[in-house]
């Protein structure tokens, strides 16, 4: 940014407050979360609360402004969704926000294919003149399709085509939980997504639902499994049981894993009710049901239906007995087998599982007014499809959506190709734009006024954190100023102003300076608990669908299932660099798709690892890299989506395969059956984590206790030193991890990179093995097959990073004092001194410290992104997490300037902020009352690879597996 | 060399050893274009280092967790080479052997080349090289000082100081043969000589003075030949890497660079009698004891190498053990094996006389030690690192074509600056010699 830039906008936001009272200028659009806009200094940051709008779980964000720029996103502590954590998707927004491949203004296709910039009063008379054709020739011939979107700007889309004659809008998400919403209909004659409360539960049995990576509300799920996990640490067989042909990373949290055959979870659902009903376990809210639920499943015995689900009978009453003595529980679905032909009786079977469960209005309540009962359903989808082929539509405006990447097959995209004047008002080249005849690129959402609910109760804000960088305008504004340019006088019904007023208008504010619109603005929204209704199930045998059960499959023949990618979820953030850099936390794989298929499988294929092999379904075929992973049955093969991306993004183009180009081309299913894998060659796939099972004869890194061993006392290593200790007077920084809670998500890891200026290493580097990220998560499996019960991985995950030794060995073999012991208890290191001998990476056990081995970049603009207060190091230097030292000095500042003592919470690092789980904790090991201490010394607490002695300032909670 | 007066035989050591000074129109070509290719060789990897500093060391093959590689390796082993020099010189005096005398001047400028091409490698393997002089410690405004605890401290001071004591001790044994090409030559030659030689006339008072000062730095040489190499050991032994940490260490480097260093003598003089005609100087019995110092030396290091292995399995913690196994069966067992190969076994064939006295054997068997001592440290270095603590973050090494290019330059600089000294300085001792041989005549 240039200086003259740097003043105006300084100007512009600290300005603004002066200019209130003497122009129309929308002085309120820059009104921080903590200080007023004339306390607006520079150097120091400022949060404006908004809401993330990567997904559409919709939770709240702070974004951290300096100098006018958001340079990182965190999550806002009063958000009833995600109480101030993020995922490693929501840490990631920065990335697209600075994408350096964002459209840069106004764009018009030209005869040749190729595109010419105008400027925005020609683009929207442009699209006026379409609209206005297209209105002339008569109604319904304008279409929108465009991400989940609620409260204000739902409304502006509703009136809008209402003016142009049209009532064709679609929301649309590639994870629609339509058939959840069909089988809730069927159910409980209400067609809405329910309530979870995962910790209110004491047993969860998911059928393939991601729920703590992808599916619905990740964050706010993690939380609440955390606080289950928690709670129930210390049962025999474990809290949470995981029924899929593939492992996610939600399934390798599982205490257990149910390997049923893809496609046959519809009916071991069944077969449990059956088990549970048979058995007499059905919880008592369901005796008046219980003829007709028992007459419902009584072709899915459990014997009956080994063969077809793969799953002992004697693990299925285990399993019902379980479910049923925990109460309550809480059984959800979701993954491939949600997107299945079998997917509403899945869905049907799992409401009646948590029916006969009890759990009804406990874990699982109605009339939550999810957000998501208003996306789009398949055959919406599909009727537009039709009337794009047919050449109903003139005009089609995408907002946020990708259908040409995100639908299987390529029926929708050749659709597109018959559609007169698509519009397409993504900030970002993706594979629909590609086809878009003008592009008007919308404010990316840290930059946009609006307002999303992700429930009832849950009204969040939007609200720009920053100007607009680019020459972007507001997808809101642009409708607005359409329709007056289309209809004067009717446009006079959507209100005077731009959007930003139109938002504040439809929050019910009178005036800019409004008491609860600007208690809104600070607290990111306005939140209110909604109360369940009551709902109660209804005796469906009528409209249930008959024998739910998959055909018979050839023996050998193999199973393609479809997953969403945990960080790139459908390929919408697959050009967030971050996001590709960051090892995926099942294959830990970087920069490319894979296909997963199990070592036994591969071998009899004659196929190895990192092969490159040819996917053939019936519906396409693709060319991918082979990954081993024993998390996926024999007969299954499973891809990531988000994958194979073709629009021009530096990060995303043509990385993987598209998984969606093999499903059935009407969306039907993530599975396709018979599926056949030809090797083509070798390509190495860039692997982070070298090893994830522990050799054996070493001590574990990743530890794990049996609740049987809960009251044994920790043994401790008694340090044997030549010197005496390190006094720390004021303060020893310290930190707990809780395995236990941990669930491997990666989002520290983002939010580290965010903080701390971790350069980007790219793909060659990451083959190379220099990646710089600080922190990583180390997964440890260790497979078991109990003698009863069902199978066990034993994943654990280990976040690794700087240990802060008191005896580190990287302090002494520096030849130049660059690293030191401070006085706080840190192994501080001092970037202008490294002379980069490398000799204490060598020297650090837990190899933490990254070398830059070339200078560190950032394209254009993504330099916007990085944090003032955290040096960028230069080529030639060893770094390495630091406590996030800026946070704590701050903290103490903050302390100082109050004058009072420090308090335990003061400094948070960002790996902690954003945890999810809450699985980290920091603070002062002097102070004998904070929480750090007394996890330390809690009995689940040791230090990875305690006998070096190096006495490390992270303890970790050991991980309870049950017996 | 009988039937001849003992006068005629001095004259004709000077005239013999004088006689390299004097280049035939062919040998003058042959040696400057030796020079000059040796040049060019180390002009490339200069440039190259040139790029490394530039693009940073990414364009080297390290990674993590395998921080040192080509370049520790070939500090080391530079270094090791170092060693025979001051091995011949200084510890043989003392024990007068008097066989050393043919090849200690040989063995004495490797010393000091192969320290000027050792030193090198700790300030090229630095992220920030140009920075390399905040490893010493001098006074400055910042108040910032060096860490003595660090072991590349320790190495700094070592090298130094040994590469600062071999050029006195080298410069010491030279100053009567620089008299003696003085006297011989005119012009600008002698003029240069004349400063050289210091005003050495040859007086009893001389030489009694020169005795003296040679047996004072032969004894302080000693004591550095087994400091630096212990020192430069403790580089790893210090450290908490499984296989680098461990008390062997120290005499097993000593004992592994003398081993190195004579093989080089060998690989360095055997071609090198030839060209300047030297065979009555270096003659086959001298070559034949370096041969049987070879055996000594190359049995320590198997004893050393057994001793190892039997400390890491028995180590009751699994580190030592897992990086001993990996070191023989995983990604690098081939450097293992070959170092095991030959330092441990093709020494053995020096047992038998034959081998021994056969200049084509030894020269191979020289070449051979060479690169299983070129093995053995990548071997140490590598293995270690690659496997350590975290097996999560296990990794491997595979060099650079810049590391190949650079190590390989830097055999082109060891050679350019031998060939350019020991082209203008007396090849072999004049003044030892002769004093052997009156020693020998009178009995």
């Amino acid at each position: 940014m240039k200086r003259r830039d740097f003043l105006k906008v300084i100007s512009a936001a600290g300005g603004a407050a002066v200019a209130q009272g003497c122009s129309p200028a929308p002085s309120e659009t820059l009104i921080p979360y903590l200080v007023a806009p004339d306390d607006i200094v520079a150097g120091e940051a400022a949060f404006v609360a908004t809401t993330c709008r990567e997904c559409p779980a919709g939770c709240g964000v702070l974004a951290k402004t300096v100098d006018a720029r958001v340079i990182k996103v965190e999550g806002n502590p009063e958000h009833p969704v995600n109480r101030g954590t993020l995922c490693v998707r929501g840490q990631a927004s920065v990335q697209s926000l600075y994408d350096p491949d964002r459209f840069r203004g106004p764009l018009l296709r030209r005869g040749d294919g190729s595109y010419q910039s105008m400027s925005w009063d020609d683009a929207e008379a442009a699209l006026a003149a379409k609209l206005r054709e297209a209105r002339a020739r008569g109604t319904g011939r304008v279409a929108w399709i465009g991400q989940l979107a609620t409260g204000s700007f739902e409304r502006l889309t509703r009136e809008w085509l209402a003016l142009v004659e049209s009532d064709r809008r679609l929301f649309c998400e590639t994870f629609d939980h339509e058939p959840l919403r069909r089988a809730a209909a069927m159910v409980m004659g209400r067609a809405e997504i329910p309530t979870y409360r995962f910790d209110e539960a004491n047993f969860v049995l998911s059928f393939g639902a991601d729920f703590l990576e992808t599916w619905m509300s990740n964050v706010e799920f993690t939380r609440q499994y955390a606080a289950l996990r928690r709670r129930r640490a210390t049962d025999p067989f474990g809290c949470f049981v995981f029924a899929s042909p593939r492992l996610s990373l939600t399934g390798l949290n599982a205490d257990g894993w149910v390997a049923v055959r893809a496609g046959a979870e519809a009916a071991l659902a069944l077969s449990l009710v059956h088990a549970i009903v048979a058995d007499g376990l059905s919880h008592e809210s369901v005796r008046p049901h219980l003829d007709w639920v028992r007459s419902l499943v009584a072709p899915y015995a459990p014997e009956a239906l080994t063969a077809i689900t793969d799953v002992q009978p004697a693990d299925v009453h285990a399993l019902a007995r379980q479910f049923t003595t925990a109460g309550p529980s809480l059984a959800v679905g979701g993954g491939a087998a949600t997107r299945d032909p079998h997917a509403i009786d899945l869905e049907v079977a799992v409401l009646l599982l948590n029916a006969v469960g009890g759990n009804l209005g406990r874990t699982v309540t109605f009339g939550g007014g999810s957000a998501l009962d208003g996306l789009a359903t398949r055959d919406e989808i599909l009727d537009l499809e039709r009337a794009l082929a047919h050449g109903n539509i003139d005009v089609l405006l995408v907002h946020h959506a990708n259908p040409a990447y995100a639908l299987p097959g390529g029926a929708f995209e050749s659709a597109l190709a018959r559609v007169p004047f698509v519009v397409s008002l993504a900030s970002t080249p993706d594979e629909t734009t590609a086809q878009a005849h003008l592009i008007l690129p919308d404010h990316h959402s840290l930059e946009s006024w609006g307002d999303y609910a992700p429930r009832a109760g849950v009204a969040g804000m939007l609200q720009p954190a920053m100007a607009p960088i680019l020459s972007t305008r507001a997808s809101g504004d642009v409708l607005l100023n359409v329709a007056r340019r289309l209809d004067a006088e009717r446009a006079m019904a959507l209100g005077p102003g731009d959007y930003a007023s139109y938002v504040s208008r439809f929050w019910g504010a009178l005036s800019p300076s409004d008491q609860a619109w600007t208690d809104a603005l600070k607290r990111g929204g306005r939140y209110s608990n909604a109360a369940p209704v009551a709902a109660a199930m209804r005796d469906f045998t009528g409209s249930f669908p008959a024998v739910p059960l998959p055909d018979s499959r050839p023996a050998g023949s193999l199973t393609l299932i479809a997953f969403p990618s945990p960080f790139l979820y459908d390929g919408r953030q697959a050009n967030d660099a971050w996001l590709q850099e960051i090892p995926d936390p099942v294959s830990r794989t970087v920069w490319n798709g894979w296909i997963e298929i199990h070592p036994d499988t591969a071998r009899r294929l004659g196929l190895a690892q990192d092969d490159v092999v040819g996917v053939q379904s019936a519906s396409g075929s693709v060319t991918t890299v082979v990954r081993l992973y024993e998390g996926v049955r024999r007969d299954v093969v499973a891809m990531p989506l988000g994958y194979g991306r073709r629009a021009p993004l530096r990060n995303a183009q043509a990385r993987g395969a598209r998984a969606a180009a093999l499903l059935p081309p009407d969306g039907s299913s993530w599975r396709v059956d018979g599926v056949s894998l030809v090797r083509q060659g070798r390509r190495r796939l860039i692997v982070l984590q070298a090893e994830t099972e522990m050799p054996p004869g070493r001590p574990p890194m990743a530890q794990v206790i049996r609740p049987s061993a809960a009251a044994v006392a920790r043994e401790r290593h008694l340090p044997a030193d030549l010197y005496p200790p390190h006094a720390h007077r004021e303060h020893r920084w310290g930190m707990a991890i809780d395995l236990n809670a941990c669930t491997g998500c990666s989002a520290c890891v983002a939010a580290c990179y965010a903080e701390n200026n971790v350069p980007v290493a790219g793909e060659r580097a990451c083959a190379e093995g220099r990646e710089m990220s600080w922190i990583r998560i180390e997964r440890y499996d260790a497979p078991r097959v109990p003698a009863s019960g069902v199978r066990r991985f034993e994943s654990v995950f280990l976040p690794m990073l700087c240990q802060q030794c008191d005896e580190a060995p990287c302090e002494p073999v520096c030849p130049v004092y660059a690293t030191y012991h401070n006085p706080e208890g840190l192994n501080a290191q001092v970037y202008v001194r490294c002379i980069g001998t490398r000799f204490c990476s060598n020297n650090c056990p837990y190899k933490v410290r990254r070398f830059n081995f070339s200078r560190p970049s950032w394209p254009s603009p993504l330099e916007l992104s990085l944090n003032p207060d955290v040096t960028v190091r230069s080529a030639g230097v060893m770094e390495k997490c630091t406590f996030c030292v800026q946070r704590i000095q701050a903290g103490k500042n903050v302390a100082a300037r109050e004058q009072r003592p420090f308090r335990d919470g003061d400094v948070t690092p960002a790996c902690a902020q954003t945890c999810p789980a809450q699985a980290i904790v920091f603070g002062d090991l002097n102070d004998p009352a904070s929480r750090v201490t007394r996890l330390s010394q809690d009995r689940r607490s040791y230090h990875v690879l305690e006998e070096l002695n190096t006495r490390p300032a992270i303890a970790y909670l050991k991980r309870v597996v049950p017996e | 060399m009988p039937g001849q007066s003992l006068t005629v035989e001095l004259h004709r050591v000077t005239d013999d050893i004088f006689r390299t000074f004097t280049w035939s129109r062919v040998g003058w070509f042959a040696y400057w274009g030796s020079v000059g290719l040796c040049g060019y060789g180390w002009s490339i990897a200069g440039l190259l280092w040139i790029q490394q500093i530039y693009s940073g060391l990414q364009v080297t093959g390290l990674n993590h967790p395998v921080m040192w590689g080509f370049y520790i390796t070939a500090f080391v082993f530079w270094i090791g080479v170092a060693h025979s020099g001051t091995f011949v010189s200084a510890i043989l005096y003392l024990f007068h052997a008097r066989w050393r005398t043919s090849i200690a001047r040989a063995a004495e400028t490797m010393t000091i080349v192969a320290v000027m091409t050792a030193a090198i490698f700790p300030v090229l393997h630095l992220g920030r090289a140009w920075r390399f002089y905040w490893l010493i410690p001098y006074p400055n405004e910042r108040g910032l000082w060096v860490n003595f605890s660090s072991p590349l401290i320790w190495d700094a001071f070592a090298v130094a100081t040994y590469f600062v004591v071999s050029v006195l001790f080298w410069y010491l044994s030279l100053v009567p043969d620089f008299a003696v090409v003085r006297d011989r030559s005119g012009g600008r030659q002698r003029a240069i000589f004349r400063r050289l030689a210091l005003g050495w006339s040859g007086t009893a008072g001389e030489w009694r003075g020169f005795r003296r000062a040679y047996g004072i730095l032969a004894a302080i040489v000693t004591a550095l030949v087994v400091s630096v190499h212990s020192i430069v050991s403790w580089d790893f032994a210090a450290a908490i890497v499984p296989g680098w940490h461990s008390t062997i260490f120290a005499p097993y480097f000593v004992a592994g660079a003398i081993l190195s260093g004579l093989a080089m003598v060998l690989t360095l003089v055997i071609p090198a009698r030839f060209l300047l005609g030297a065979q009555d100087y270096v003659t086959v019995d001298h070559l034949e004891n370096v041969g049987k110092l070879i055996i000594v030396m190359s049995l320590i290091l198997t004893y050393s190498y057994v001793m190892e292995a039997i400390f890491s399995v028995r180590d009751d913690r699994p580190f030592t053990r897992s990086t001993f196994l990996f070191r023989v069966t995983g990604d690098f067992w081939p450097l293992f094996w070959t170092t095991i190969a030959c330092v441990s076994l093709v020494p053995l064939s020096l047992f038998r006389r034959r081998v021994r006295r056969s200049l084509t054997a030894l020269f191979c068997i020289s070449l051979l030690i060479n690169v299983g001592m070129w093995c053995e440290r990548l071997m140490t270095i590598v293995t270690s690192l690659a496997h350590d603590f975290d097996p999560s973050v296990w990794g491997t090494y595979r060099p650079s074509v810049f590391e190949w290019t650079i190590v390989g330059g830097s055999i082109s600089w060891f050679l350019f600056w031998y060939l350019l000294l020991i082209g203008h300085i007396p090849a072999v001792p004049i003044a030892e010699t002769k004093q052997n041989l009156l020693e020998s005549h009178r009995g």
